[in-house]
């Protein structure tokens, strides 16, 4: 059940040695830009998106001959860079945590970006969406940005659908909470 | 970019006007030409980590076995043969490290030395300057010499005799002049002049 057709095709070529990286340039080129986004939305910043999308990709590589096919390849590829991303917010806390700033790491990531503008909406629906907690933002994300139905979102978050439902709804009314107080 | 009848339908049901009318539009950056060397980027990565691996897994196949020969019965023999080693050989020559305390008893030395030349100049030239002046050690005599006296031999001066012209009869006039006088009211009371001319024979 790898999914497509093009999913199925790379990872037997993926298998065979002499196509091998044929095969998984074929798959970055592929998802690459899926995942930077999701990645992106998560961490903020370009470097960080960058670090944790080539520690997603070096697990692939490690981990895809092995891959059961028994969910969508690109189910499997989201739930990597999902926990990737979040492990790497976890370890950003815990060192903000030693220093005295007490903004929270995203906001003050996202009030750095070069472009940051708090008048303009996109921004403002920006620092709305950083004040939920991690999984919720990832909830919203999947749902709002990627359009993810709940159905394949409960295969890459391993939570039921009705869970997913419930937090995105929520998440909805605290940022609609947020633009309209600020 | 537009949403889905699905996610426009969940939005409305919420009642998120804000999120509905909000465009999908990406407001972060990101490098140019960014997802065309990704691909590269992670390659490169990939065969780094392998080296890294090779490395790793060849030293372990190394392990710590030691590639040095000892001679046989080495360290059995080695505390006695450092002991008559020592016994040997005399005792190496102690050189002390703080020579600076026999160079300090020097510089005290000079020191004192320059002191008592100094001290010895100092008293000769004491002993040479000898007398204060005159003045000074007439009024010390004229200190033991009784007011009453004094006073006598003032009245009994001769009538012309200036005593202006003569400060130091003129000073006495006034000090035996005044019984039981203090001397500090008394040198208020002489004009300054007569101070200054009197002063100018001492200095």
């Amino acid at each position: 059940m790898a999914g497509s057709s093009d999913d199925i095709a790379l990872l037997q070529a993926f298998r065979h040695p002499d196509t091998r990286e044929k095969a998984f340039t074929a798959i970055i080129k592929k998802y690459q830009e899926k995942l930077y986004w999701h990645i992106r939305r998560l961490v903020i910043q370009h470097e960080d998106a960058n670090d944790v999308l080539q520690n997603v990709f070096i697990k692939v590589w490690k981990g895809l001959e092995n891959f059961r096919e028994d969910s969508q390849l690109y189910t499997w590829l989201y739930r990597i860079a999902t926990n990737e991303s979040l492990t790497y917010i976890e370890q950003q806390k815990r060192k903000s945590a030693i220093s005295l700033d007490n903004e929270d790491t995203t906001v003050h990531k996202l009030k750095a970006e070069k472009d940051f503008d708090g008048k303009k909406a996109e921004w403002k629906l920006q620092l709305a969406i950083q004040q939920l907690p991690d999984k919720q933002r990832v909830v919203f994300n999947l749902r709002y940005f990627e359009e993810m139905p709940y159905e394949e979102m409960s295969k890459v978050l391993e939570t039921s659908e009705g869970a997913l439902k419930a937090s995105f709804h929520h998440a909805v009314k605290k940022i609609e909470e947020f633009i309209l107080n600020n | 970019m537009k949403l889905s009848k699905e996610i426009e339908e969940e939005l409305r049901e919420l009642e998120a006007w804000t999120l509905l009318k909000a465009e999908r539009r990406g407001c972060f950056s990101i490098p140019e030409g960014y997802f065309d060397q990704l691909s590269h980027a992670i390659f490169a990565k990939l065969r780094a980590d392998e080296t890294a691996e090779d490395a790793h897994s060849l030293l372990k196949s190394i392990g710590k076995k030691n590639p040095f020969e000892v001679p046989a019965g080495y360290f059995e023999n080695l505390a006695e043969q450092v002991a008559q080693n020592a016994t040997r050989h005399a005792p190496a020559k102690v050189i002390p490290l703080h020579t600076a305390s026999k160079n300090r008893f020097r510089t005290y030395m000079a020191a004192a030395g320059v002191a008592a030349i100094l001290g010895i100049g100092a008293l000769l030239f004491w002993q040479a300057g000898g007398s204060a002046p005159v003045g000074v050690q007439d009024m010390v005599s004229l200190e033991n010499v009784p007011d009453e006296t004094l006073s006598g031999y003032l009245s009994d001066m001769d009538d012309a005799t200036d005593l202006n012209d003569n400060p130091d009869l003129l000073f006495l006039s006034y000090s035996s002049g005044a019984e039981g006088s203090n001397l500090e009211t008394l040198l208020h009371e002489i004009p300054e002049e007569d101070l200054i001319g009197f002063t100018s024979d001492f200095l």
